[in-house]
């Protein structure tokens, strides 16, 4: 055996030339494929993780016809009675936060000036562990912990700030519908400015707390949404049935709808897309690779049948033959899979994860998407395994015919061929 | 020259396995190139057409400083004298149509609900029908009509149950910032495709919302349609300069072209198609390896023939072509391949399409396309494909070519 491997290794040597060709072959290809799989997978993850964060939760429970018509925001369609539903859910050991907001649609308005926002009223405990807008906050400051009550001030976004040209500490009207669809406004202090560099939250977005809402909206011991955060976000449509048929068995709302957040916006879809989308580009950088992979391996064949005649005349088996065209494939793909995998990994890792590339100007047209404006990759050491693992397999697959032909050549005749 | 390519061609067919294999290649990297760049093409194409029939047509003319505050929907920058600058636009040469419009901000009531909305006088005497294709794009209804009555786009009349025949309330502030209503019936839906105008857009009548918004002959754009694109940009500014040189006037005035007026999005395409092409230039380097090995090897194995050729008098000039022919002939019969194939495919998908609604059913699609996509077969995509097959496949034979040319015929002849 040992003797075989040492012969497929002379032969890798003998033709340097051809030798780099195939390995840079595979080597490029399993850099590629490291690349573009942590790159879409940093862009996904970022993507799903703010939708996850900012809008959808793990799962949200609401009205369902609040959900048909969330962009109006019906105040109506709310959950009603939320401290029993909370109950229902807060003891569940998969529930690691739970968020209740009201959406609601307001004017603010500063000295003349008007404009019509998305106000969000929010539980702040909550909201600070598991969205990050405390941290886009740059001037002003989120709430403490103690700060629940009402009239705790208000949290506005840059581009809203700059149209309405208002600073920390400027008192803005908030003009609002109540429960009971009666107009009504109260003044806010400007408490912090925050700047996400999503167009969709920097625009026509503001916080307030909980607490304020049932002070300004008349809802008490209610929300529109509620959102909630597990500990596994794979569990999530599992956990979603289950939760729904436990709101069932409680006797609750029976309008109440449970959904995981692959149900929102479309995104399970999106995400099956995509991954059919990188399934096919994966694949036919495969095919492509793997023919010219298996014209090397063939050249390298037929140029020795002469020698594959000798060594079969010789006594050497036919099974061993294969067994050297096989290990021939299998040290050159390690060495590829091995370069590749390591300066893809590098270049995933060191570029596109650590300096990303600067999307902020297309963004400013991506209205509705979560997405952060400077795109980076997500290299993980996985990455490396699956491109080497394919690599190597690559090679060996396109190795194959070639070793099934020269296990298959006769000696006399391969002996005549010079 | 003759006798070179017959040579060349007889070479690459004397290993034909070999031969095929890098075809293969060249040829599922040309198909992969065909097929992207048509859906990608179709997808922008279909949005760029679609956005300047419903949204920008060719150039639009705005009061000075619009632009860049046209988010807010100001009324604080006007075109006072309507009728006579759309007259003086439609007088010039090459313009097919003008249509004056007011956008405004509206909050839309209807029974309990309501939602911010834009409002959008259209002139519906003067000229729109001619410039933007609204009146194709109703689903459910009819056109508008003078008095107080409204078009939606199918997103709004959806949130608020809006049938024709239903009632609703405009809520906005007149040109002096006076609140104000108009209660109005829904006329008709419109779908437009484009989500812009479907989910934001309340069309209302001109003269409707010039006598309410106290703006009497007045517009905040005046768009227009040219009978060909082609000289867009010199019309432009000809037409900015005119504008701005009106005597008994103080009024400025700022034109953009579709392009500019579309930025953003052209700025999305770009980028998407920059990805779609990644794995373009990813086959580009592994087919040139390919066809670099396959020569090489062609090389290799013919030392003795370029020796003999040497000697009998062959020059290293004429070798060298030998191989680069050569290289260009495999690249080249991979490339026919793949357009075949492409073309195939482009037929179908010209004449059935590709049905993209479906495709991303609930999600937020980004491209301004309706349900089906069609592909368009045009020359371009076809020769470039032929001269990247071809320019791919000269370059990866330069090398091999040029240690062909570089061997000593005596050394070379001795070779076995």
């Amino acid at each position: 055996m040992s003797m075989i491997i040492k012969l497929s290794f002379r032969n890798i040597y003998r033709n340097k030339r051809r030798t780099i060709l195939t390995l840079s072959t595979i080597s490029f290809t399993v850099l590629a494929s490291i690349v573009f799989l942590s790159w879409m997978k940093g862009i996904m993850d970022n993507w799903i993780d703010n939708s996850i964060r900012f809008a959808y939760g793990h799962v949200k429970i609401a009205h369902k016809e609040y959900i048909k018509k969330e962009r109006i925001l019906p105040l109506e369609f709310s959950v009603k009675n939320l401290s029993r539903v909370m109950v229902e859910i807060k003891n569940d050991k998969e529930v690691t936060i739970i968020r209740q907001r009201i959406k609601f649609g307001a004017q603010l308005e500063f000295q003349g000036k008007t404009s019509d926002c998305l106000g969000m009223a929010v539980n702040t405990a909550a909201e600070k562990r598991s969205s990050r807008i405390q941290k886009t906050i740059i001037r002003g400051n989120y709430w403490n912990d103690d700060q629940s009550g009402t009239r705790q001030g208000i949290l506005i976004g840059i581009t809203t700030a700059k149209e309405l040209g208002v600073d920390v500490n400027d008192d803005v009207t908030v003009l609002a519908r109540t429960a009971d669809f009666s107009p009504y406004l109260l003044v806010y202090k400007i408490r912090g400015i925050f700047k996400t560099g999503m167009v969709s939250l920097d625009k026509g977005l503001f916080y307030i707390n909980l607490a304020d809402a049932s002070d300004l909206l008349n809802m008490k011991d209610s929300a529109n949404e509620i959102l909630i955060m597990l500990k596994d976000k794979n569990k999530a449509v599992e956990f979603a049935v289950k939760i729904a048929k436990q709101l069932n068995d409680a006797g609750l709302d029976g309008n109440l709808k449970v959904i995981p957040w692959q149900e929102q916006g479309g995104m399970g879809n999106l995400i099956e897309i995509m991954k059919v989308m990188m399934g096919i580009f994966i694949l036919i950088i495969g095919i492509v690779a793997g023919l010219t992979i298996l014209n090397t391996m063939m050249m390298s064949v037929f140029e020795r049948t002469h020698e594959i005649g000798m060594i079969r005349a010789l006594g050497m088996k036919r099974i061993k033959i294969l067994t050297m065209i096989i290990s021939e494939s299998i040290t050159i793909g390690i060495i590829g899979g091995l370069i590749g995998g390591l300066s893809g990994s590098a270049l995933a890792y060191f570029f596109f994860e650590k300096v990303g590339v600067d999307y902020s100007k297309v963004m400013e047209s991506a209205q509705g998407w979560y997405m952060d404006p400077i795109m980076k990759g997500d290299f993980e050491p996985y990455q490396f395994v699956i491109g080497f693992l394919a690599g190597v397999f690559l090679t060996v697959i396109s190795a194959l015919y070639p070793a099934y032909r020269a296990s298959k050549m006769k000696p006399v005749k391969a002996l005549r061929v010079i | 020259m003759g006798m070179m390519f017959k040579l060349a061609l007889r070479n690459v067919f004397r290993n034909r396995r070999r031969s095929l294999i890098t075809f293969s290649a060249v040829m599922i990297g040309i198909l992969s190139f065909i097929i992207m760049e048509g859906i990608t093409e179709s997808l922008q194409n279909q949005s760029i057409r679609m956005l300047k029939k419903v949204e920008t047509a060719h150039l639009k003319v705005y009061a000075k400083g619009y632009w860049d505050e046209r988010n807010k929907e100001p009324l604080k920058y006007r075109i006072a004298d309507y009728a006579k600058i759309k007259n003086i636009i439609e007088n010039k040469d090459g313009v097919a149509g003008t249509a004056g419009r007011i956008n405004f901000q509206v909050r839309l009531y209807k029974s309990r609900n309501e939602m911010p909305c834009t409002g959008t006088a259209i002139d519906i005497n003067g000229g729109d029908k001619k410039v933007f294709n609204l009146a194709d794009s109703i689903v459910k209804g009819k056109f508008l009509a003078s008095g107080e009555n409204a078009l939606l786009g199918t997103g709004i009349a959806d949130l608020f149950d809006a049938k024709p025949g239903s009632w609703i309330t405009i809520e906005f502030r007149d040109k002096n910032g006076v609140y104000d209503a108009i209660q109005a019936q829904v006329s008709g839906i419109v779908d437009t495709g484009n989500p812009v105008i479907d989910d934001n857009v309340v069309f209302l009548p001109m003269e409707l919302a010039q006598e309410r918004l106290d703006m009497k002959n007045e517009v905040t754009e005046i768009a227009v349609l040219l009978k060909s694109e082609r000289k867009i940009e010199r019309f432009k500014k000809e037409l900015e300069k005119e504008l701005n040189n009106l005597p008994g006037t103080s009024q400025r005035f700022e034109v953009l072209s579709w392009s500019e007026q579309a930025a953003d999005f052209l700025a999305f395409m770009r980028a998407d198609s920059q990805g779609n092409y990644i794995i373009v230039y990813i086959l580009v380097v592994i087919i040139i390896a390919g066809i670099m090995n396959t020569m090489l090897m062609a090389v290799y194995e013919r030392v003795r023939e370029i020796g003999t050729l040497m000697a009998l008098g062959m020059r290293k000039s004429q070798i060298k072509r030998m191989f680069l022919i050569e290289g260009a002939i495999i690249g080249g019969i991979g490339a026919f391949a793949g357009m075949f194939l492409g073309l195939l495919f482009m037929l179908q998908f010209s004449s059935k399409g590709i049905n993209i609604a479906s495709m991303y059913e609930g999600t937020n699609v980004m491209y301004l396309v309706k349900d089906y996509i069609y592909g368009s077969i045009r020359f371009t995509p076809f020769l470039l494909s032929f001269l990247i097959g071809v320019g791919v496949a000269l370059i990866a034979s330069y090398i091999p070519a040029r240690s062909a040319a570089k061997l000593k015929p005596v050394q070379a002849l001795r070779r076995y």
